[in-house]
């Protein structure tokens, strides 16, 4: 492509957790029924794999605490997230939420993901490579 | 990775992502979200490419370094409030192509398939390496069949993607008349 050869590469490869018992991976199911949030999510997860993570900004991706960070973006005057960690080469996303003002849904997101993270690895959660439906 | 499997991968995206489309909400939030995200990512990726700073675009692009929080804005892709004749000037700026038109959703699919870290970052004039190769293309349809949408973003002129399907020549983006052209040429 424009006469040079190039390598494409991926600057965030995503993963979801899936617990023992459920058939689909936990952002796939809380995005099914979310169509606006998972048409945003695609357009700006897609561009961020694309994009260096040094000009990444806090618009689009947050460290919270620790290891726990979000993907952000916004669809419907809704802002949406997903929390998640860096893991082996992948963004392993535990849990999706979503907050207009200043209230949270769900409202202890945090302590869920951030539990959920030790969870991941302790092997109590599966984790699945994540495709945009 | 063999060219078949390749293939068939992007045969299946595609197929999934039409039955996306299929839904009008999908539809709506998407070309939201290509329109706001891509032409922030592309402004953030050129300045960066260039080593310019916010204030420094401001000034090439607005005459006035305390302008630099409207650079922010504008690379900000939950912002969206984009002016065709504020795209023009950053498109002067970097010294790109920029199309800006309604088009059919099969064209914004093909443009979201084939989006690489590479035309999220089209090259100067001068580094375009693609225009010594270029054949001539059609002028860019003006009336879609399908249900139009707005595409905007910045782009390399004639012949950096593939199949063409997206580059119009710079006289077509701006529209010069040919004969003003002919005369800018021989000048």
């Amino acid at each position: 492509m424009n006469g040079e050869s190039k390598t494409e590469r991926s600057y965030l490869q995503l993963k979801e957790i899936i617990g023992a018992r459920q058939s689909i991976g936990e952002i796939t199911g809380w995005l099914s029924g979310k169509p606006a949030a998972r048409a945003a999510f695609r357009v700006r997860s897609e561009n961020l794999a694309k994009i260096n993570r040094a000009l990444w900004n806090k618009t689009q991706f947050r460290k919270i605490e620790g290891e726990l960070c979000e993907i952000k973006w916004k669809a419907d005057g809704i802002q949406w997230r997903v929390a998640g960690f860096d893991h082996k080469g992948f963004f392993v996303m535990v849990l999706g939420f979503m907050h207009k003002q200043k209230i949270y849904d769900p409202p202890g997101w945090k302590e869920t993901a951030k539990r959920r993270i030790k969870e991941v690895k302790n092997g109590q959660w599966g984790c699945i490579e994540y495709h945009h439906l | 990775m063999a060219n078949g499997d390749a293939l068939n991968i992007t045969t299946s995206k595609r197929k999934k992502l039409v039955n996306e489309l299929k839904d009008p909400i999908y539809r709506q939030a998407f070309i939201e979200a290509h329109t706001k995200d891509t032409v922030a990512f592309q402004l953030r990726k050129m300045r960066e490419a260039r080593g310019w700073t916010q204030g420094q675009l401001a000034v090439k692009a607005f005459g006035d370094s305390k302008l630099q929080s409207a650079v922010s804005r504008l690379e900000n892709p939950d912002y969206g409030k984009y002016s065709v004749s504020t795209l023009l000037n950053l498109a002067h700026v970097f010294d790109v192509g920029l199309v800006v038109r309604f088009a059919p959703f099969s064209e914004v699919v093909d443009w979201d398939l084939s989006k690489s870290e590479f035309t999220l970052e089209p090259p100067a004039f001068a580094q375009d390496k693609a225009l010594e190769v270029s054949t001539p293309t059609a002028a860019p349809t003006l009336a879609p069949q399908q249900t139009n949408i707005f595409m905007i973003h910045a782009a390399p002129p004639v012949g950096f993607y593939p199949d063409d399907s997206f580059s119009v020549t710079w006289e077509q983006a701006y529209r010069v008349p040919r004969r003003r052209l002919h005369k800018r040429q021989r000048e």
